[in-house]
């Protein structure tokens, strides 16, 4: 008995990780105790990569991690970060709803914006460009109303700066 | 010697043992509740219904300190003055917390759940509960999902403990069950494609304490405050499970292991958690029977006696005389096959029997059902390949009495050399197509013709047959005698581990049917009912083998080699 799922032995034409990804996870094997360590490394590569982490990779990352399936998908499952059922747009932006945030109008703004680009919170524009959602505090409240726009952080908002943002949505 | 305070009572504990505030009260009489703690699992003291006062006593001045917030039991070890308040007024407001909190979403359906009577949250919500909630939500959902085909999921009785998810990563070691999502929204699931198939699946069910995991097998099949629980023994493989057999009015429901440190510790597989159905069926044999000049004649178990002494010494007795003893004038050869399905009292009283009409009389071991290979799990619970219970006990006995052990084989071809004059062979086996749990046809080679063909050898013999099913032997037979099923039995087997456990029958056979022992003890015309306990008092008496039978055998068994140089 041993945790590796053989029940899926998946066909190379279906695998939707590809050779860079595994090897890009597999570089943080030697970083770790065990393999079962690498899977939150595990799952920000592949995210990365294929903007979302569909069930079928998972599969595939517990092959490469000697897990179950169900034991990637607990961690994954956990965190509202990784989206499975489509992939998220190309710049993933989180305006905050935390306290300071809240009182400086970011709700606001985030009703704004959404009504700008057309979409609900959590949604994706039709162009696959961007990717509107709710986040808790981004730890910049002298900032507030403050959004993070991939790895960025837009300081500030006001109508007229989201909506700049809005037109050249990047991260 | 560590000394720990529970209560106010000092317990003694050694200093090797490494027990938590939990275990420690046991020992003191006192329960503390839990949920997520069991001893076979690792500790994650999610369920806080363990929660207790702790605090320490200075060795020196005799001073208690005690920590001001609570920890839980399950988690906090016990040393040398550790000091454990378990019934405090802080305990009790934190009981009755949690059990709040948890019935928030608990949907109440105890009047339609399987677990009702037997449920850790109804159990303690009535010991630590308040009377009434303070919520006004009412909410009733019944989402249930399978999540195999052995067990089902009522989602939102579940109270999150995770003993299902980590008894499949620790113990059974295939991983299929999860926790999805987070907080309030936290739920168990498998992974889409990856049921919970693994062969130890039924045991997430015992481990539910509440009743959202459900046996398919089980489920709506009868409340359990109906069933009556026995102490026995599973014969489905030379493991030797410890199990509990419950049932109501002589029907089984289910079985259910018992905890046994020395044997399965507080698990059993599938297979023979399952494998019980073969005593219910309706194929089973249950009509004793005699050829007279090629027909059958129905047999009348108080003529039996008489029957099978005419068939044994070849001399006829009436009826209303008891058969003489020890009277074989024509020195017939003769034969007894001792089934590993028979314990070791019965296989005890049918070798004296036949040896009272030949002392020379061949003693055998039945056949051996083999199915594939030993199965070891991660924590060592073993699944052994050969299907049967007590080979290890009828080995030891045979080689007490003939001092070797002859298998089924060289036993069938000592009787194509020089034919026995009669032969009893008894059975047993559960039936050829055995339902190993997983409905797979387990039946090896052997089994399969053993089921068509007589064995050459054997044809010329008087055959007395002793089974649970239609065989070719049973219908080659000259006395046809039914057999009992392991819960119909009382007796003992030794398990692959040299270990004796005794147990008393669960159900009654069906109509027609007398135990092995019982129809033994009459032929050796002992007084009354059959007792397995004296008859094992004699085997450890004429043995030293069985040496350590004797005196009460403790529930967990007996080692076999205990004190015997081997």
């Amino acid at each position: 008995m041993t945790n590796q799922p053989a029940k899926t032995e998946t066909p190379a034409g279906q695998r939707v990780l590809s050779d860079a990804i595994v090897a890009e996870i597999k570089a943080y094997f030697p970083r770790y105790p065990t393999l079962q360590a690498v899977t939150l490394p595990a799952l920000h590569v592949v995210n990365a990569h294929l903007r979302h982490v569909p069930l079928q990779a998972v599969v595939e990352i517990a092959e490469l991690l000697e897990l179950a399936p169900a034991q990637i998908q607990d961690t994954l499952s956990f965190y509202g970060f990784f989206k499975q059922d489509a992939p998220h747009g190309e710049t993933r932006a989180w305006v905050c709803r935390s306290v300071s945030c809240a009182l400086r109008g970011g709700e606001e703004i985030f009703a704004y914006m959404c009504q700008k680009a057309g979409i609900e919170p959590g949604q994706t524009t039709d162009d696959g460009k961007l990717t509107l959602e709710f986040g808790e505090c981004l730890g910049a409240c002298e900032f507030a109303p403050c959004m993070l726009a991939g790895d960025t952080l837009h300081k500030n908002l006001t109508e007229e700066s989201a909506g700049k943002f809005l037109q050249s949505p990047t991260g | 010697m560590a000394i720990v305070l529970i209560d106010g009572q000092e317990i003694e504990i050694g200093d090797d043992e490494r027990l938590n505030g939990i275990q420690v009260a046991a020992r003191a009489g006192v329960e503390v509740p839990h949920y997520c703690w069991h001893p076979g699992l690792s500790v994650v003291a999610s369920c806080r219904m363990c929660l207790v006062e702790t605090g320490k006593r200075d060795a020196d001045s005799g001073e208690i300190s005690m920590l001001p917030k609570l920890v839980p039991g399950c988690q906090t070890p016990a040393r040398d003055g550790t000091v454990f308040v378990t019934d405090s007024e802080k305990v009790r407001q934190a009981r009755a917390m949690v059990e709040e909190d948890l019935l928030i979403r608990h949907p109440v359906d105890c009047p339609i759940c399987d677990k009702a009577g037997e449920c850790h949250l109804q159990d303690y919500h009535f010991e630590h509960g308040r009377p009434e909630r303070r919520a006004d939500i009412k909410p009733f959902h019944s989402r249930r999902r399978e999540l195999g085909e052995t067990v089902t999921l009522f989602v939102d009785r579940c109270v999150m403990c995770t003993r299902c998810v980590r008894f499949t990563r620790e113990v059974s070691g295939d991983a299929e069950l999860m926790v999805v999502h987070r907080g309030a929204h936290e739920e168990i699931d498998v992974f889409p494609g990856f049921p919970l198939e693994n062969k130890l699946s039924g045991n997430v069910v015992d481990l539910c304490p509440v009743g959202a995991l459900g046996d398919l097998d089980f489920l709506y099949s009868q409340r359990v405050w109906f069933m009556k629980q026995h102490a026995s023994v599973c014969a489905g493989c030379s493991t030797g499970c410890s199990i509990q057999v419950e049932e109501n009015q002589d029907r089984i429901h289910r079985l259910k292991p018992r905890e046994n440190p020395h044997v399965n510790q507080w698990w059993m597989c599938d297979e023979g958690r399952y494998g019980w159905k073969y005593v219910h069926d309706n194929a089973r044999c249950l009509a004793p029977q005699q050829k007279t000049e090629g027909a059958w004649q129905p047999l009348d178990w108080s003529d039996a006696p008489a029957v099978l002494h005419a068939a044994l010494s070849g001399e006829n007795c009436s009826p209303e005389n008891s058969p003489p003893k020890n009277s074989n004038p024509k020195k017939r050869r003769l034969a007894a096959v001792l089934s590993p399905f028979l314990t070791v009292e019965e296989a005890y009283l049918l070798a004296t029997y036949i040896r009272q009409y030949d002392e020379n009389a061949v003693l055998a071991l039945g056949r051996i059902p083999q199915a594939g290979a030993d199965e070891s799990f991660p924590n060592g619970f073993t699944i052994r390949a050969e299907k049967c219970p007590n080979r290890r006990g009828v080995e030891m006995l045979l080689s007490a009495l003939t001092g070797d052990v002859l298998s089924w084989e060289s036993f069938l071809e000592q009787a194509a050399e020089t034919p026995f004059d009669a032969v009893w062979i008894t059975g047993g086996y559960p039936p050829v197509n055995g339902n190993d749990g997983a409905g797979e046809d387990v039946a090896s080679e052997e089994e399969k013709s053993l089921a068509t063909e007589l064995p050459a050898g054997l044809a010329s013999s008087t055959l007395i047959v002793q089974d649970l099913f239609d065989s070719a032997l049973w219908r080659q037979a000259d006395i046809q005698l039914p057999s009992a099923a392991f819960v119909e039995r009382s007796g003992s087997f030794v398990n692959a581990g040299n270990r004796l456990q005794s147990f008393e029958w669960a159900i009654r056979p069906p109509a027609g049917v007398m135990t092995e022992g019982q129809l033994y003890w009459r032929l050796l015309d002992r007084d009354g009912l059959y007792n397995a306990r004296r008859v094992l008092e004699d085997v450890a008496r004429e043995h030293i083998a069985f040496a350590a039978a004797s005196g009460e055998i403790p529930a967990t068994g007996r080692d076999l080699l205990l004190n015997q140089l081997v």
